[in-house]
């Protein structure tokens, strides 16, 4: 075997981490639907309530139910949250008002960490309950960002490969 | 200590060719990525961002996909043990080793330590880039703000976990002396430990590697610390048997 440099197996490694993490996804993503939380939390009139977290780049379906209510739901990027305040929610990826309950379908742009706001628009204090169910599947961000660095690994192979063949003559 | 050192470097250059870290690389790679991090949701107030809980959703998620990177170390750390230890006595290079001015202590310091940094950092290498890739955005706003102990607990379950699988695969290769013997045994026994967790999912909370995956209650931790005990005394006797004990004809 030919001795190889150490780009052409940093490359390498790179392209067989990267081929083999994208292919240990793919085979997780085959379960299908799964129920991810169910939450339930009181709301006093013009309060808001907040939950942050987790969102892969699934379909999500947020069903929602407030008892009457009235209720405004805003969807941000944690980091456009940390950017923006609660008076001027212009930054935010779902602003919907939902009377009574309802249905809301939110796949986000990338996956990553999440801010979901409640605001009771009514008078008086209702109960606010919400089921998020993500369709789960393969994410197409994943698999961009898999190309990306396996390209970045395949151009570090390749200048491995052309600094060889330079030393060589 | 100077001996030790570039013995230690020796060794660490002859298990880190490319046909030992390719496979070694894809399989980590591959396993850590077959449990992802569960996404979900905490509740908070005002503009109060609980940094601490979404650095732990992050860190307990790295943790469940030690559940698989198990059988990576299983395997590897048996191909690595039955490589440096049995498979020098049968090729008789350790007759080589022995004939230095070196002492068994030091062999076997340096085979140990080669050995289970590379799979310790390849393991690392795979947990991290899981968990960068799960949680791309808004990742490097989350761990500044959060408590540095969910960021460790991962490479510390990983490094227990390792400790495990490495110290019952050295023992079978210093016991069984033949490569492809003592590969077997370990992973007969490693493997075993998993299947059963797979048969009756209730002795799962008692067997690795899912003592060593979810590591959320004290009784838990209690069983995380008995077989890090059981992996030291292994490792102490493997290093008896090594150093006082093997016959090298």
């Amino acid at each position: 075997m030919p001795r190889l440099n150490v780009l052409v197996k940093v490359g390498l490694i790179i392209i067989v981490a990267v081929a083999s993490n994208f292919a240990g996804k793919y085979a997780s993503s085959l379960r299908g639907t799964s129920l991810s939380s169910i939450t339930k939390t009181p709301l006093g009139p013009k309060g808001h309530v907040g939950f942050a977290g987790l969102l892969k780049s699934y379909d999500y379906r947020f069903l929602v139910n407030i008892g009457g209510g009235e209720v405004k739901l805003m969807i941000f990027s944690l980091t456009d949250f940390l950017e923006s305040n609660l008076s001027s929610p212009k930054a935010a990826l779902v602003n919907s008002t939902l009377r009574g309950g309802g249905e809301l379908h939110f796949k986000p742009p990338r996956r990553g960490f999440y801010v979901v706001l409640f605001r009771n628009l009514g008078e008086r204090e209702i109960y606010l309950s919400y089921l998020l169910t993500p369709n789960v599947m393969l994410e197409e961000d994943f698999m961009m960002d898999s190309l990306i660095l396996a390209l970045g690994g395949f151009l570090i192979l390749l200048a491995g490969l052309i600094i060889g063949r330079r030393q060589k003559h | 200590m100077k001996a030790t050192i570039s013995l230690f470097r020796w060794e660490l250059s002859s298990i880190t060719r490319l046909k030992i870290v390719l496979p070694l690389v894809a399989f980590m790679f591959f396993t850590s990525a077959l449990r992802p991090i569960e996404s979900g949701m905490t509740e908070f107030s005002g503009m109060n961002i609980p940094f601490g809980w979404l650095a732990r959703q992050i860190s307990w998620g790295s943790i469940r996909s030690l559940g698989n990177i198990y059988l990576a170390l299983a395997f590897f750390s048996a191909v690595l043990a039955s490589a440096s230890f049995a498979g020098e006595i049968d090729s008789g290079l350790l007759k080589f080793y022995l004939s230095l001015p070196l002492s068994r202590l030091k062999v076997f310091t340096s085979k140990f330590l080669a050995g289970y940094m590379l799979l310790f950092l390849s393991g690392l290498a795979a947990t991290c880039y899981s968990a960068i890739m799960e949680a791309a955005e808004g990742l490097l706003i989350i761990i500044p703000r959060s408590p540095i102990i969910y960021l460790l607990d991962p490479a510390l379950f990983l490094a227990q976990e390792l400790l495990f699988t490495f110290s019952v695969s050295i023992y079978f290769s210093v016991v069984s002396r033949r490569a492809w013997q003592s590969s077997l045994y370990s992973i007969l026994t490693l493997y075993s430990f998993y299947t059963i967790a797979q048969i009756n999912p209730r002795l799962r909370w008692f067997f690795p590697p899912d003592i060593f995956s979810i590591a959320f209650s004290r009784m838990i931790h209690l069983y995380i610390v008995f077989y890090t005990l059981l992996s030291i005394a292994l490792l102490c006797l493997s290093c008896y048997l090594f150093v006082r004990r093997l016959e090298v004809a």
